[in-house]
């Protein structure tokens, strides 16, 4: 007869039979205990990322190569372009260029795909209980990887052809990538996040990188501009990264303390705010998946 | 020793009927009534209170829309209440099968998909690695471990997908509706494999329709209707509850056992 009798009751009776009960989801409030969380599920980040990567060459006969072709493919299309079609006479402008250019698409592809962590992959999300930022950050991750292979190509194909001399200045490039590593995942968990409430979100996306695109110093450089605009090409979020960049490689000199001031301040306001807002709405966010 | 407990839970989500969530639509809402989203608020659960002992098999019934998977989701910790609290044990290992298929990618073979299924619900590298084995034994999929999971059928995505959760040696094993697909001799093992789980002192959360697989694995049923607990008590009693509930006999009142 007993296990008739309703259980609610009978849990009830029983003294201090919940002493270690806990609430199933609790709010994470710092920063580190969010860190300690994703640090607990690094293999299912690495497994994300090592998917994303394998299912992007499955198939293709060139495969991994691709990722090592492709830099070297832009910076003969670009060549031809900007040295026999366009004209432009400035020395290395190819190299100044590219290093803008691999930058800038690691910042807009990872923003981009960012966009679709949470929604593209809802029925995921809704089945299993695992850190919510772990899909924009497998993105931001998958990116960076492609961003670096690239790099580890174009640099010394870039150094060796104009000669460039190796400099120690060179070496801060790791302190200017963190700090847009930084920044880049803290916009791509604001976007993540904010696709759920907005949809539009994508497509106010493409018209911000549109304009900020032309607001970074990747074609042109800030010294060719008027006075007047100077100072809101500096304040445009990437071009103190894309600045910084140029002068460790191009120029090989230390960026000014304003370069530093401007990416330092971009890195840690935007992870800020991207952590902050995405842990604060992320039950709204599953609500409305 | 209570290991899941439902305390007042109620959970509460908002039915979008307008289901546009564009900027212009916003927008145009600001100015014309007719044009703004109408948003019903829509209770899933109501006042759930549920404690279930470690070590027991329950399965929760209703009718669609009851409020049985929003219930299941969450004890698997993906919604929280929106009034009350859902309780469980500190450090108890949840692992879920609500959705066949969900965190397996069909490009990736069945290998690849173990370990990412693994990882998802946070085991480590080396963790996965000393499981993998007995779940590629348990599923019985040796042959078509390394062929893409798109070329699988949904029985065996099922037996992949119910290998992994039981090999993850969870504390609490949430199951919604997953044995419908699989063949008699699989569904044969695995009850056998989930009443050898609650003779461990593990907990099991069934939803299912299926009167057979309940009465194999469960000894305590929960009816679930309009968010509500209608029933709550041992399974012969629950079932033929249920069977009154889905003819339209029962009438739940103060004298329903609750």
């Amino acid at each position: 007869m007993a296990s008739i009798e309703p259980r609610a009751v009978v849990a009830a009776a029983a003294p201090a039979a919940s002493e270690d009960l806990v609430d199933r989801v609790t709010t994470v409030e710092s920063v580190a205990a969010l860190a300690a969380r994703v640090y607990r599920y690094r293999e299912l980040l690495k497994n994300i990322v090592l998917k994303d990567l394998k299912l992007k060459y499955r198939g293709s006969a060139l495969g991994f190569l691709w990722s090592l072709a492709n830099p070297l493919l832009m910076i003969g299309v670009y060549a031809v372009a900007f040295n026999y079609i366009l004209r432009v006479g400035t020395t290395g402008y190819v190299f100044r260029l590219m290093l803008g250019v691999l930058a800038w698409t690691f910042f807009a592809n990872s923003a981009t795909m960012a966009t679709g962590a949470n929604v593209d992959n809802a029925a995921l999300l809704k089945n299993v209980a695992f850190p919510r930022v772990i899909l924009p950050l497998a993105t931001v991750l998958f990116y960076l990887i492609q961003y670096l292979l690239t790099v580890a190509v174009f640099l010394p194909v870039m150094i060796l052809w104009y000669r460039v001399p190796l400099s120690a200045v060179m070496a801060l490039f790791i302190v200017f990538l963190v700090l847009q590593v930084m920044f880049t995942t803290g916009v791509s968990l604001l976007l993540a996040t904010s696709t759920a409430f907005f949809r539009d979100t994508r497509h106010l996306l493409e018209v911000a990188l549109a304009v900020m695109f032309w607001t970074t110093p990747i074609l042109y450089q800030v010294n060719q501009l008027p006075e007047g605009i100077k100072l809101a090409i500096y304040l445009s979020p990437m071009s103190s990264f894309v600045i910084a960049y140029q002068r460790l490689f191009y120029f090989r000199e230390v960026p000014e303390a304003s370069v530093w001031a401007i990416a330092l301040a971009y890195a840690l306001g935007m992870l800020v705010l991207g952590v902050r807002w995405s842990l604060a709405v992320e039950q709204q966010v599953m609500d409305r998946l | 020793m209570t290991t899941i407990d439902a305390r007042q839970v109620s959970k509460q989500f908002f039915l979008r009927h307008n289901p546009s969530v564009e900027l212009k639509v916003r927008f145009l809402g600001l100015f014309h009534a007719d044009k703004r989203q109408s948003v019903e608020p829509f209770w899933a659960l109501k006042n759930v209170n549920l404690a279930i002992p470690r070590g027991e098999a329950i399965a929760l019934v209703g009718r669609n829309g009851s409020g049985k998977s929003t219930l299941l989701k969450l004890i698997a910790g993906v919604h929280r209440p929106t009034t009350g609290r859902l309780l469980v044990s500190r450090n108890a290992r949840i692992a879920s099968m609500i959705e066949l298929g969900v965190g397996f990618h069909p490009e990736l073979s069945g290998r690849e998909n173990v370990f990412l299924n693994a990882s998802i619900h946070g085991l480590t590298r080396a963790e996965i690695e000393a499981i993998y084995p007995g779940v590629v034994r348990y599923s019985g999929l040796e042959h078509f471990i390394d062929i893409p999971a798109k070329n699988y059928s949904s029985g065996m995505l099922m037996r992949l997908g119910f290998a992994v959760a039981a090999n993850l040696q969870p504390d609490i094993l949430l199951l919604d509706e997953v044995f419908a697909v699989g063949d008699a001799e699989f569904q044969q093992r695995c009850t056998a494999t989930l009443r050898s789980f609650v003779d461990d002192g593990k907990t099991v959360v069934f939803v299912s329709h299926d009167a057979w697989a309940i009465r194999a694995i469960c000894r305590r049923v929960c009816v679930l209707e309009h968010g509500e607990v209608v029933f709550d008590g041992n399974l012969a009693r629950g079932l033929a509850f249920y069977d009154q509930l889905i003819a339209g006999r029962a009438h739940p009142s103060p004298g329903t056992p609750l």
